[in-house]
């Protein structure tokens, strides 16, 4: 116990902690603070509409529900509130534009007859037309004025009515959808059980996605730290020719398995206490903790294939970015012990963990949902939820060769 | 002598050669899982020369509107885009953009070959520059003959050697690396009947700022051919992997021990790349992130053109590496220099 104390001491040296803590804030404020910040800007789109339901009737909406909320009452309020605001500026009067049908006709109009084509197929609206067009479109367009509201309110009004799922589950399953999700089983399956509830869960929808990119972050970021920490130590002994000494004795082989322990340890520890931090500071700065008993659940921008509950999420999140990080400083660790020195060891280790780091990024950016990466592209959505698998793996294909490593080097000739 | 038994320790490092195969396969792998949707034989008489009458100051407009610019930054993206106007307008006299290249897969192929290809090149190649400096370096700590070859004064030069070693052993690894992946990407995609096609052709384009109709032509400053932008993206890549090797070198001797200076070469990097966001678009500080080493192998693809909105001078990609090469170079002299008078312990 006393020798794997002391490794841990050598692991945990003051350099390489403080490096990692000034890189982790660098990160946090470059990085992940971005992410947080537009999710809390973004909020009040649709992520308006749905927090306020979830204030009146809780965490799940059912069908009296969704029609004391009176959709069409607000709807015809925010058309009156268009009416009022076209008819305030002459130059809708100009274009003949009374109402909010005028505008979307003649602005469809314009861009119908002078639209210019790329030769790649993409198009754009040259001046004066977007001059032209622009006046209007500030006006109807303000982020806080009553068309964006109207247009927030018609998709939650579609996406989260609780007898009427089929639009929202037709756009990612449907044999007719553009993206051609339709042969993906697992998907299909997960739809069927979703439309046979009687009720929608209320999240904001952005909070899932924006969470899981925030993860994704903290994962790279743990990979990259954890083998910075955790591999060096044993090179140091090899390169001081310390080994040679602990090997001819019985207990002096022992010391390996105290490293590959720290080692091993360290990683986990180190990953915990950035996942802890970073996920509390997401916590604390945006609305989720409101949320955490909620299931994530809702079908508007993306698909989830497992009821979770918000903080069920964050622990699954939590347990595949340990796992990726462990399975990292494992692999790192075992060519450590084949390295002579630290630049050839981290020569070795930077492709191991860009590869972990990869996959496990690709793992956890939408976890969970029909857009994530492992689920759709390589498993064609045929499998449940082969990105919580892959991550497994990952941390068993790095742990069980360091221990195997610790086990023979007990018996190995110098 | 010397310098070749140095530059024979690195090269015969078997981690290096590890570390080749397994970008040459990244890289392949790159190439292999790129494809394109169809390949239609383009019709060039009936496209108009995109650079005919094609006003710089749009795309400068575009950029201050995007990104809410005001004051200095806007003033010199104003200014960057007035100057890159006689550049459009001998592009248009030339017929620069009346030429084929891979027509409606131009902008696919382009940005395979120049944005995703070389960006990988150079960040491999460059970290391969760092650890060579950082093995020559670090070589005699770790073999134990420091106390030898620092006993003497003779002993005490063997730093320059390793300098030169690490360079051209940087040279031999992109080498070498180019050669892999240029040959899986020209066999796959046929860059070699498109290597007299000028790269600003009407086909291509680059992408400006976020907005989806942000399309701008490809405007390099200087009238590229493919096979030319190759040749010139080579040349800078290279220069590129020096500095890296001159930044591992002057890391390398100035702090003894492996650990410690690989530990400090990974901070400082980490640190140039993970701060750039820090600061906004088009502020003088955004645009010396993206004009030094590191910021340049993420902004591969846009090497020799106007560049994007924090890219506030032209000619960034030259005079950043210039600048850095002579910093380095300074660098690792006074490393050097420190060296030779450095106590072991």
């Amino acid at each position: 116990m006393r020798v794997f104390l002391y490794e841990l001491r050598k692991i945990w040296n003051l350099k390489a902690v403080l490096i990692i803590s000034a890189l982790g804030a660098l990160a946090y404020f470059a990085l992940s603070y971005g992410l947080i910040a537009s999710y809390n800007e973004g909020h009040y789109s649709t992520g308006y509409y749905v927090s306020e339901m979830f204030r009146r009737y809780g965490a799940t909406l059912d069908a009296e529900e969704y029609a004391d909320f009176d959709f069409a009452g607000r709807k015809a309020e925010l058309e009156r509130e268009i009416t009022e605001l076209i008819a305030e500026y002459p130059v809708f009067a100009e274009y003949g534009v009374e109402t909010l049908e005028d505008y979307e006709r003649v602005s469809g109009e314009i861009w119908e007859e002078h639209t210019v084509r790329n030769p790649d197929g993409s198009g754009y609206l040259p001046d004066p037309w977007i001059s032209e067009l622009q006046e209007m479109s500030f006006l109807i367009n303000d982020l806080n004025g009553p068309y964006f509201k109207l247009m927030n309110l018609t998709t939650v009004e579609e996406y989260y009515n609780p007898l009427d799922k089929e639009y929202a589950v037709s756009w990612y399953v449907s044999p007719e959808s553009e993206n051609g999700n339709s042969y993906r089983p697992a998907q299909l399956r997960r739809a069927e059980a979703f439309a046979a509830r009687p009720e929608v869960d209320l999240i904001p929808y952005n909070l899932t996605t924006t969470f899981s990119a925030f993860a994704m972050v903290v994962l790279i970021f743990s990979v990259g730290a954890s083998v910075i920490l955790a591999a060096p130590a044993v090179v140091t002994d090899r390169q001081r020719k310390v080994f040679a000494l602990q090997y001819s004795s019985q207990k002096g082989r022992r010391v390996f398995t105290a490293q590959t322990a720290a080692a091993l340890f360290s990683a986990f520890a180190l990953t915990l206490a950035l996942v802890a931090a970073s996920y509390a500071a997401f916590l604390t700065q945006t609305d989720a903790s409101d949320y955490l008993g909620v299931r994530i659940t809702s079908t508007l921008m993306s698909f989830y294939m497992w009821d979770f509950t918000l903080l069920q999420y964050f622990l699954l999140l939590a347990g595949m970015t340990v796992s990726v990080a462990a399975g990292a400083a494992g692999l790192a660790f075992v060519l450590a012990r084949h390295s002579n020195s630290v630049v050839t060891l981290m020569l070795k280790a930077a492709p191991a963990a860009a590869g972990c780091a990869a996959l496990g990024a690709l793992a956890v950016n939408y976890a969970t949902s029909n857009w994530n990466y492992v689920f759709g592209e390589i498993f064609n959505g045929k499998r449940d939820l082969p990105e919580v698998w892959v991550c497994a793996a990952l941390a068993v294909a790095g742990l069980i060769p360091a221990v195997v490593t610790a086990v023979r080097e007990r018996r190995l000739d110098v | 002598m010397l310098f070749l038994y140095e530059l024979k320790k690195l090269l015969l490092t078997p981690a290096i050669a590890a570390f080749l195969i397994i970008c040459a396969v990244v890289n392949t792998f790159i190439v292999v899982s790129s494809y394109v949707w169809q390949y239609e034989p383009a019709n060039l008489a009936e496209q108009a020369d995109v650079f005919d009458g094609f006003d710089a100051r749009e795309i400068a407009e575009r950029y201050i509107g995007e990104y809410s610019l005001s004051g200095g930054s806007e003033a010199n993206i104003r200014e960057k885009y007035a100057k890159l106007q006689p550049v459009i307008d001998a592009k248009a006299a030339r017929d620069d953009s009346m030429s084929e290249y891979f027509g409606v897969n131009t902008r696919t192929l382009h940005t395979l070959l120049f944005k995703q290809l070389f960006g990988a090149i150079a960040a491999e190649s460059c970290v391969a520059a760092l650890f060579f400096a950082l093995l020559g370096t670090g070589y005699e700590q770790t073999r134990n003959t420091e106390s030898i070859v620092c006993a003497s004064r003779t002993g005490r030069r063997i730093l320059l050697p390793k300098l030169l070693a690490a360079l051209i052993a940087s040279a031999v690894f992109l080498a070498a690396l180019t050669a892999v992946t240029l040959a899986v990407a020209f066999a796959k995609f046929g860059y070699a009947s498109v290597l007299g096609d000028n790269v600003s052709s009407l086909y291509n384009t680059a992408v400006q700022g976020n907005t989806n109709n942000g399309i701008k032509p490809l405007i390099t400053l200087r009238s590229f051919t493919v096979g030319g932008l190759i040749a010139a993206s080579l040349g800078l890549t290279l220069a590129l992997a020096w500095c890296f090797a001159l930044f591992g070198f002057a890391v390398g001797a100035a702090i003894r021990g492996g650990y410690g200076a690989t530990l400090a070469s990974i901070a400082v990097l980490a640190a140039s790349v993970v701060a750039a966001p820090l600061f906004a678009v088009g502020s003088e500080a955004r645009y010396a992130f993206a004009s030094i080493p590191p910021g340049l192998i993420l902004g591969a693809g846009t090497w020799f053109t106007d560049g994007g909105a924090m890219i506030t001078h032209l000619r960034f990609e030259t005079t950043g590496t210039a600048l850095s090469l002579a910093v380095l170079a300074a660098l690792s002299l006074a490393a050097a220099a420190y060296y030779k008078r450095r106590d072991l312990k």
